[in-house]
């Protein structure tokens, strides 16, 4: 029998949402101040009035459980699903207002893939948006890739705060308690983007000829949107605005280290090292990268359209890495990715549904989900092979030495089926507007696993109906199901609960 | 461990390891383009 959610229930789900809507608000006051700064009127007014929301919300949420309360799994999963709802509405208000959105559900679709670090884009007119807002999108792709959850975590600790950090997509904790593990995940952050910042600057300014304010400006964006695997970029052409191989390649780098897992960035940093390469999921993202790499070069050189090696090499390189990080950077324009068809098209499909590691910024079912489901493959081979006596090996090596259980099995089968069926819904939703198979699928593929490469279906001609399913692609893909799985529960239960 | 062990990032040791953190990932990146150049070469001289 279902129980019905009591008002003592929406307390605590509405308390947590406040501390979380207040940690929000505060990080608002960045673009804010950008905006004031920066002397741009229009959206300074827009994010004093989201800032407004936020903090109203906050204190709302706060006031409603004076007293802390226990959150439970339930509970933590709600609050998870909402805020990645809300949010993303709040935040599109600045988008919505700045008048380069047709409608207001393209603002949100915005908003929605810069939280998500998906980075498809509704926007028109890129490269003349307003600095603050440009900011601003950038941004959320960075409070998204680090996680808002874990952002309000790294403040308020609390009871319930690891219900709500595996809420958020995280399974990996690599301190003992979930604050030093955010505080963690901020220093690697912060670290990279001392890095990434300066040396894209540098590039910018003595490489490509840029104003020295306009090569940071540019280093930041491009590191928000790198490390946290998001793709949004302040020109409409992408990367490939910049004509640089020296600036492609500090972005890889930003590219791979937001697709490492925080674990395995705790493992360079502290030691041991050794360990790093005899992870299971190292291996295996390795071996897919090579794999998805070649079979993409094997189909671009079969189409003809890069005769020479250096054009291939960097091409294919660069393609089929943003989309195995689900970054979403492209050096193409997406017409001319329409254009790569067969193979090549496959091979970075493929990179993209794999996507990153577990418990990084990256999204897809993840190679920690590939080299267990593998393993369990090969297994299970083993087994029907050897003697009916013969013991099969179920070990595997991932921050430490550990087991493969039919529980485990179960569980990663479970949540890579339910991305196979993402993929299938926004490809199945593309077809029936008449999209081709090839080109629905990609963008499916590309809004689930929050990537954000386009062949240009993602347009803001597109139908309505295909623009929600992308959103629930993004918000569902980036949670991994369980916590938008537990928040329909919750509300079927207040339904029919008794 | 998350005591004092985690105010040694500034000190030598923590540096040493933000360094090797780098190097690993810009070994990652050289060899994925070195694997990218090389699936290259071979493919178009076969084609």
């Amino acid at each position: 029998m279902l129980i019905r959610p009591v008002t003592e229930d929406f307390k605590v789900i509405g308390f947590y949402m406040g501390r979380i809507f207040l940690v929000v608000a505060a990080a608002s006051l960045l673009p804010l101040t950008w905006a004031g700064l920066a002397r741009e009127s229009n959206p300074f007014g827009s994010f004093l009035l989201m800032t407004g929301v936020f903090a109203l919300l906050g204190v709302i949420g706060v006031r409603l459980a004076p007293r802390e309360s226990e959150l439970d799994w339930s509970h933590g999963m709600v609050v998870v699903a909402l805020t990645w709802l809300i949010v993303p509405m709040i935040g599109a208000i600045p988008l919505f207002l700045s008048g380069h959105f047709g409608r207001p559900l393209d603002a949100l679709f915005d908003a929605m893939s810069g939280l998500t670090t998906t980075g498809l884009s509704l926007l028109s007119d890129v490269d003349h948006v307003a600095s603050s807002l440009n900011f601003w999108r950038h941004f959320l792709q960075f409070l998204g890739g680090q996680g808002i959850i874990l952002a309000a975590l790294t403040i308020f600790a609390g009871t319930g705060g690891i219900t709500l950090y595996i809420g958020e997509a995280r399974d990996e904790r690599i301190l003992p308690s979930v604050t030093s593990t955010a505080r963690f995940i901020w220093a690697v952050s912060v670290v990279h983007l001392i890095f990434g910042v300066t040396s894209l600057g540098l590039v910018g300014w003595q490489v490509l000829g840029f104003d020295l304010d306009r090569s940071l400006f540019h280093g930041l964006m491009v590191f928000f949107a790198g490390f946290d695997t998001g793709g949004f970029s302040p020109q409409s052409t992408s990367i490939g605005y910049y004509h640089s191989a020296i600036f492609e390649t500090v972005t890889a780098l930003l590219m791979v280290a937001g697709a490492m897992s925080f674990g395995l960035h705790y493992a360079l940093w502290r030691g041991p090292r050794r360990s790093v390469f005899a992870n299971l999921e190292t291996r295996t993202i390795l071996s897919t990268f090579g794999f998805t790499m070649v079979l993409t070069i094997l189909g671009l050189a079969a189409t003809g359209l890069f005769v020479d090696v250096a054009g291939l090499t960097r091409q294919g390189f660069f393609q089929v890495l943003s989309a195995h990080t689900g970054t979403g950077f492209s050096t193409v324009p997406p017409a001319e990715l329409a254009k790569w068809g067969g193979l090549a098209f496959g091979g970075v499909a493929i990179a993209m549904a794999l996507g990153g590691m577990g418990s990084s910024t990256a999204g897809g079912v993840k190679s920690l989900r590939i080299g267990l489901t593998i393993k369990a493959v090969v297994n299970q081979i083993k087994q029907v092979l050897l003697p009916e006596h013969a013991l099969v090996g179920t070990a595997y090596h991932q921050s430490g030495r550990k087991h493969l259980t039919p529980a485990l099995i179960q569980s990663v089968m479970v949540i890579s089926l339910l991305y196979v069926a993402l993929y299938l819904l926004g490809a199945g939703i593309g077809m029936a507007y008449g999209i081709p198979l090839q080109e629905a699928l990609f963008e499916s593929v590309s809004a689930s696993a929050n990537v954000g490469l386009s062949v240009g279906v993602t347009d803001p001609s597109m139908p309505i109906l295909l623009e929600l399913v992308y959103m629930l692609q993004m918000w569902a893909g980036r949670l991994e199901f369980v916590a938008v799985f537990s928040m329909l529960g919750f509300v079927y239960a207040w339904v029919r609960g008794k | 461990m998350t005591g004092p062990r985690d105010r040694k990032w500034l000190s030598f040791q923590g540096l040493a390891g933000g360094l090797a953190m780098f190097a690993v990932e810009a070994l990652i990146v050289l060899g994925l383009a070195a694997v990218a150049w090389l699936a290259s070469v071979l493919i178009l001289a076969i084609l």
